[in-house]
Parts: C-alpha cells; structure tokens; sequence
C-alpha cells in the first residue's frame, strides 16, 4: 500500500498530539506539589547500630516477574493420504485367475476415512501431551516412547507446523496405517524430524520407528 | 510338474513368511518401538498347496504338498522350521490313516487340526498359498540374489550358473530341482535353507518401517491365513528382534516305506522329538 502525503501528515500530526499531551501530564504533577515541599524522600527507619547485632540481610533482588507466556496453539497436524495398498488377493495368482476368490475388493473409503481421522487425532493427543509436559505412555510397546517422540518434536517450543503423510493398507477396510510425521521447528536451530508410526486400530500403534533430526531442509 | 517337485514350493511360502518374520533387526534399534512378546512361543503352519498349472484344483481343498511347522521364542530371539515329509502316512481328521498332504482336501483348517493331534500341538494360525501364488509373491517381494551353483531347470525355466538375481520363476526352480544336483534331496533341501538365509539377509538390510509393511504386504495378499491382520502385523514388527542367524532349519526324519501299493514315509521318533523340543521353546537343541 502506498502512504500518501495527507496519511503522513496525519501520522505527524497524531505522534505530535501525544507529545503534546505527554508534557501536559508531567507539567500537572509538578504544578500540583504543595508549596516548600521538597521532592520526596525516603524515610527508612533503621535500628541503631550494635556491634553484636547481625548484620542485616540485603534485601533480595526482586524477581523479575515472568512475562506470562501465552497459551501454545494445540498442536494439529495437517494430513494427507499418500497412497492405498491394496491387500487383496486379487490379481496375485492365489486363487484361480478369473474365479470368485480372484475378484478385487473395493476400499470401503468411509471406513479408511475414520481410520485417519482416529490414527492422527491420536498422534495430535500424544504429541500435544509430550509437549506440555505430561507423561507419555504407550502401552505394550517396549522401548522408551519419550525418546521417541522427544527426538522429533525436540525442544517444547518452536513447533512451527505438524504434518502427517499416511499410508493405508486396506482388503476393502484398513488393516494398517503408516504415519510419518514431520515437526518443523521455527527457530534460529531450525529442525525438522520425522517418525513413522505403524497403527492397526486407529487407537495405539504397534510399531514406533523415530527416524531422527535434520536441519531444516535435509530431512 | 512331479511328485517329486510338488513339495518345494511350499518350503518356498516359508521363504516369504520367513522374510517377513525375521523382518528387519538391524538398523537403529533403540529408537524402535515394538510389541512386547506375549510370553507364549509362537506356532504357525505354512502350508504350499498342489494347486497350480497343470492342474486346475482349487487352493483349499488340493493337497498340501508343503508342509512346515515355524516355532518362535517367547522372546521372539529365536525360530525354528521344521519340514515334515509330504508322504508322512499318518491319521488325517475325517480321511483316516493317509499321506499328511491329503488333509488339505478339507481345507486347510483340517491340516491344523492334522498337526494338532499328530504332535500335541496348539497351532496359532496357519499360511496358504500356491504355486502362482508363490511366483507373484516373489515378484511383488523382489528378486532374491544367489549364488547358483550349477544350471538348474525344471520344465522350461532354467537358471544359469553363477550370480544370479532370480525372479518367482527361477526362485522356484532354485528350490525345487533335484534332479540336476548331484546330492538329489539333500542338496534341494540344503538350496532352500540357503534361499530362506538369503531372503533374511535381503529384509534385514532394509531396516526401516516400509520394508516391514512391504514384507508383511506381500505375504497378507500372496496367503490365504485365520491370522487376524492385526496379530500379523504385531508379529512382523516383534520379528525385528530375531537375527537370522537364530533361525533354524531341520527335516523331520521318516523312513521309506510302503502303505499298500503306495510308496510313503513314517516319520521316526526323532522326528517327534525334534518337534517337542522346537514347540517347547522355539529352539532346536540348545539353539
């Protein structure tokens, strides 16, 4: 947008109103003192000295106050689908070519849509979870999910944006869903990691694989 | 095809179940997470039906010519395979005392249910597929890199000596041809070992969630299985636990006999107690 000259005088015209304004403040509180009152002091009454008397312990330094941090945007992942195995038997020389058996079984895309949608509402949980500092468990699985999931979403803050690259493997219903994730970091160390998560019932993944860390860029 | 060939092509599913069991243990483990092991050894039953060219039979009711019985560790660190002998003459659910590759003319429930009551058994699940089965398998897997040792042929497929990247085909020549080595059985028997090893070796230098899926894939549409794909696929990822070198391989020993006019095979003591001792633990000897 181009400012033009009516826009600029303007903006000069308002900073010199605030000053104007600023210096009427500061001129009042002066005005108001009462007559032959000095500036103020400060009256502290201190103990007379003894020499078996502690010595006083210097005030501790205030504590800067905390800026109050504001509240981090959950964490959700944009997904996409990358692709659809088939799992059938179709086509595989199984059953006879032609026969009954042999015959294709469409994706049932309703079922495959809610497979995705409960795999990454999951991984939004966990990841929002790892996140604000709350334990992460995942059940059945050995290993340390923490270093897992720590290694791609690394320092707590930063997460620029989240994505999921799904695979699905489907005999008509879903069998299995692939996750990647990548976490891409906004910071000066900027970061992106990927994990692949392996899931059968849209719930708990059977399988974590942390393929780790790279610059931005590398991954 | 012979009689003699059927057998292989079943020792030949176990290659592809094999590879996906061993899955990929290598790569940086300490950042997986896998299924905790249930506790219990594992039993699966992998089953190679006749069906196929020439013939036009159908894949759950031919005859199950490969019959293996794969044992894993509670711990999922070691398996054993042991193959039993297509003519072993024993009792077959509903067929009376026959060959053991007769029970799958009752679906291959009823070659569970064979094996069950022939060792004592509780078979988890079992894993069927067939001859084109077996070819598109490994085509779809990739091919397998042997060293052949001499040409090889069965039909009109032949492998050549030396290096050989072999596709479904000439896989399945690899593991099937007797007639062309000079140690007959033996030798097909010690090629399939070595064609399952190398089908480890290959997964394993994969290590990474797609080759597992990749693996687990191939067997899921190249197998007819009472698996339930989720316990399939928890078994593939536990299998990254178990280094190829753990995996072993034996024939169950039998004797040449004769049942009537038809030439078949007892199965030895020994065999029964190779069994035992694989069920027990998933481990032969001391493994």
């Amino acid at each position: 947008m181009t400012t033009t000259f009516t826009q600029r005088n303007a903006a000069w015209l308002t900073a010199g109103g605030v000053v104007v304004v600023a210096a009427l403040v500061v001129g009042v509180g002066f005005l108001t003192q009462a007559p032959g009152v000095g500036p103020t002091k400060l009256i502290v009454d201190t103990p007379p000295a003894a020499d078996d008397a502690p010595e006083p312990s210097p005030e501790p330094p205030p504590e800067p106050e905390s800026e109050p941090q504001p509240e981090p945007e959950p964490i959700q992942g944009t997904v996409e689908v990358t692709e659809l195995v088939d799992l059938s038997t179709a086509n595989t020389g199984v059953f006879q070519p032609g026969s009954t058996a042999d015959q294709s079984v469409p994706f049932d895309q309703p079922a495959i849509d809610a497979f995705v949608t409960a795999t990454t509402a999951w991984l939004d949980a966990h990841l929002n979870a790892h996140r604000d500092g709350q334990p992460v468990e995942l059940p059945g699985l050995s290993g340390d999910a923490v270093i897992a999931t720590a290694t791609i979403l690394g320092h707590a803050d930063g997460v620029a944006n989240v994505s999921y690259a799904v695979r699905i493997g489907a005999r008509g219903v879903p069998e299995w869903a692939e996750v990647t994730v990548t976490v891409a970091h906004d910071t000066t160390d900027a970061t992106t990691g990927t994990m692949t998560f392996v899931d059968t019932d849209g719930a708990t993944p059977v399988a974590v694989e942390a393929v780790g860390t790279a610059p931005e860029g590398d991954a | 095809m012979t009689l003699l060939h059927r057998p292989v092509h079943g020792l030949v599913v176990v290659a592809l179940v094999a590879a996906m069991l061993v899955g990929t243990a290598a790569g940086a483990a300490e950042r997986w997470l896998v299924p905790n092991p249930d506790g219990q050894v594992l039993t699966l039953l992998l089953l190679g039906s006749d069906d196929g060219p020439p013939r036009n039979g159908q894949l759950t009711n031919a005859r199950a010519d490969g019959f293996q019985l794969l044992f894993v560790s509670a711990d999922r660190h070691h398996a054993s395979f042991v193959s039993i002998p297509r003519d072993s003459w024993v009792a077959v659910p509903g067929r009376g005392t026959t060959r053991i590759n007769a029970c799958l003319n009752n679906g291959p429930e009823n070659c569970v249910a064979t094996a069950e009551a022939l060792f004592n058994l509780d078979i988890d699940g079992y894993l069927l597929t067939s001859m084109r089965g077996f070819i598109r398998g490994v085509l779809d897997y990739g091919d397998i890199e042997v060293e052949v040792p001499r040409s090889l042929s069965v039909g009109f497929t032949s492998v050549a000596p030396g290096l050989q990247q072999l596709d479904g085909k000439e896989a399945l020549v690899y593991a099937r041809d007797r007639k062309n080595r000079p140690d007959g059985d033996y030798g097909r028997s010690q090629a399939q070992a070595e064609l399952l090893a190398l089908a480890h070796e290959q997964s394993i230098a994969q290590g990474d969630t797609a080759a597992v899926l990749h693996a687990l894939s191939v067997v899921r549409r190249h197998t007819v299985t009472d698996i339930p794909p989720a316990q399939m696929a928890t078994w593939a990822f536990q299998a990254r636990q178990l280094p190829p070198e753990n995996v072993q391989r034996r024939l169950a020993s039998s004797r040449v006999g004769s049942a009537g006019a038809a030439s078949v095979s007892f199965l030895n003591t020994e065999a029964f107690d190779l069994v035992r001792d694989a069920a027990a633990d998933g481990r032969i000897g001391s493994g």
